[in-house]
């Protein structure tokens, strides 16, 4: 059989009722721009971005409250469109490692008007502009030096 | 009691590319499995179990496609099963079939992938659905892409092994070159170093050259455990070793950023159980899954076909091109044939034995390779790994 082509367009918009279960204290307190990392009772090893499960297979976690501050490890600046929103932009995203934490996590950092370079000192934020998951809430800013 | 022995007996994979024709992965599929069991000189009745492969229902709009598609081989009331990984869901396919026979629970097993994925969507919506395939929690929803995750990866592998953006161009001149010659293959273009370095950047070190394509396609590979099916006329393949492993899911839970440990683990493994001690001496072909230029160097490491920021200095020498020491991505890999997820896998595996066999495209095949091949693909960053050795029985 040969057919002819033939194509419709389908426009399918889906609306989830989203929870975050064992991580709702982190989202919640990253829409506060406060990092709650977890803790290892066994081990003492800290994670931000949270581990529900430590590396060393430990589940009994504890929340525990980290300053907000870290370092800048790396970052890499591109176009991407927020998922379940219109939001799209050039953002900047970059693995920071924070003060008190084991791991490192994944943010997006606002440059300003520095040219962004590992090693720089950077501090979480609350986030004044919309967002609509919680996830987009985990920024930085770079903390000012010298002078 | 030895274990079972698993053979490939055919193999096939449609074009890769952006199908606007109208036609959907249910043509694809009946293509493909025709196509690789008329490879095999084999009949769909000497099949007895159906593997299928493809990452996500969200660009396919099928939910459940492994009856529906089996029944459109005609093959009721064989057993089937979907098998999802990512990007490593064509080479998890094959390991799938291959641990049926192993088990002898069949003797003979068809594996298809497919991803309706480039022309189905948009590209921002496509994007925006792969980003979901990391942590989508904490890291998809905050808008992080696959090639930003690859970047920030690239950049500790740079930093820790001083490998360049030049070296990273190679490879994709090397990968769009070999395309060049390959008639299934999305994006066949003759560029240079300096086109690739002044091609646009997305998420640096990353440029529109270093990235691969998601594509549109099919591939299949029939796999037995008895080897009087395989063609008389044509060297046998066996599928040596199987191996597939893991690491973190975030890069920022990782020891080591930049390395693909889950990857060195998985080969580690398949080249255990197919006897090899020096894979950079032993494995004479691969066909590795870069789906960014880094990531083939990262690959390459992994697998122990060079030592740790070796990859990149080798290969702006030419030691992983069509006629290099160890040619890796002869078919164009990602960069030039094309990546559709749940189809790579199994071409890769197709094309590994072809090039063994030596009856790949003819332009494109190499003499005298030696008798053992690698196939190797992933999910995430080097998350979910899956590897297979392919030998060529040579008596």
């Amino acid at each position: 059989m040969t057919e002819p082509t033939f194509s419709v367009n389908l426009d399918i918009a889906l609306r989830y009722a989203h929870g975050f279960g064992a991580l709702a204290s982190y989202f919640s307190a990253l829409t506060r721009g406060e990092a709650l990392a977890s803790r290892c009772k066994v081990c003492q090893l800290t994670w931000f971005a949270p581990r529900v499960v430590c590396t060393c297979r430990n589940q009994d976690m504890d929340w525990h409250s980290l300053p907000g501050t870290g370092e800048l490890r790396s970052m890499t600046t591109g176009r991407a469109l927020l998922p379940a929103s219109t939001i799209s932009g050039t953002f900047t995203f970059g693995l920071v490692k924070m003060d008190g934490a084991d791991n490192h996590c994944l943010g997006r950092v606002t440059p300003g008007d520095v040219r962004l370079q590992p090693g720089q000192r950077v501090r979480l934020v609350k986030v004044a502009r919309k967002w609509v998951h919680p996830s987009q809430c985990c920024d930085f800013e770079l903390i000012a030096t010298g002078g | 009691m030895s274990d079972q022995q698993v053979y490939l007996a055919g193999g096939a994979l449609t074009p890769f590319g952006r199908r606007r024709d109208g036609s959907t992965p249910r043509d694809w599929v009946r293509q493909v499995a025709a196509a690789a069991l008329a490879d095999a000189c084999l009949d769909a009745s000497q099949v007895d179990s159906v593997v299928f492969a493809s990452e996500t229902d969200f660009l396919s709009l099928q939910l459940v496609p492994a009856p529906l598609l089996l029944d459109e081989l005609g093959l009721v009331p064989r057993p089937a099963i979907r098998v999802e990984s990512g990007g490593a869901s064509g080479g998890q396919g094959v390991r799938v079939g291959f641990a049926q026979i192993r088990a002898k629970m069949h003797q003979t097993v068809l594996v298809i992938g497919y991803e309706f994925a480039a022309s189905h969507l948009s590209g921002d919506d496509v994007r925006m659905l792969y980003g979901l395939s990391f942590d989508a929690e904490m890291e998809g929803f905050a808008g992080a892409t696959a090639t930003a995750l690859y970047a920030l990866s690239m950049q500790a592998y740079m930093a820790e092994t001083g490998a360049t953006e030049v070296q990273l161009a190679s490879v994709s001149v090397k990968n769009h070159g070999n395309a060049l010659r390959n008639s299934n293959a999305h994006k066949p273009m003759r560029i240079s170093i300096d086109d690739v370095l002044a091609s646009s950047p997305v998420y640096p070190p990353y440029k529109m050259l270093d990235c691969s394509l998601i594509s549109d396609g099919a591939a299949c590979v029939v796999l037995t455990s008895q080897r009087s099916l395989l063609r008389a006329d044509r060297p046998g393949i066996r599928i040596a070793g199987s191996g597939c492993a893991t690491d973190h899911v975030r890069l920022g839970d990782r020891s080591d950023i930049g390395a693909f440990a889950g990857k060195q683990r998985s080969a580690g493994q398949a080249y255990a159980m197919a006897g090899i001690d020096a894979p950079g001496s032993q494995i004479a072909v691969a066909e590795l899954y870069d789906a960014y230029t880094g990531a083939e160097l990262q690959s390459i490491e992994a697998l122990g076909l060079c030592s740790r920021g070796q990859a990149g200095p080798a290969s702006l020498t030419g030691e992983f091109a069509l006629d290099g020491r160890l040619p890796v991505n002869i078919s164009g890999g990602l960069i030039g044939q094309g990546g559709p997820p749940g189809a790579t896998g199994i071409a890769q595996v197709a094309t590994v034995a072809a090039l063994l066999r030596g009856d790949y495209i003819p332009a494109l095949q190499p003499d005298g390779l030696g008798r053992f091949g690698v196939a190797d693909c992933h999910a995430g960053v080097g998350t979910l790994n899956v590897t297979h050795v392919l030998e060529r029985l040579d008596d």
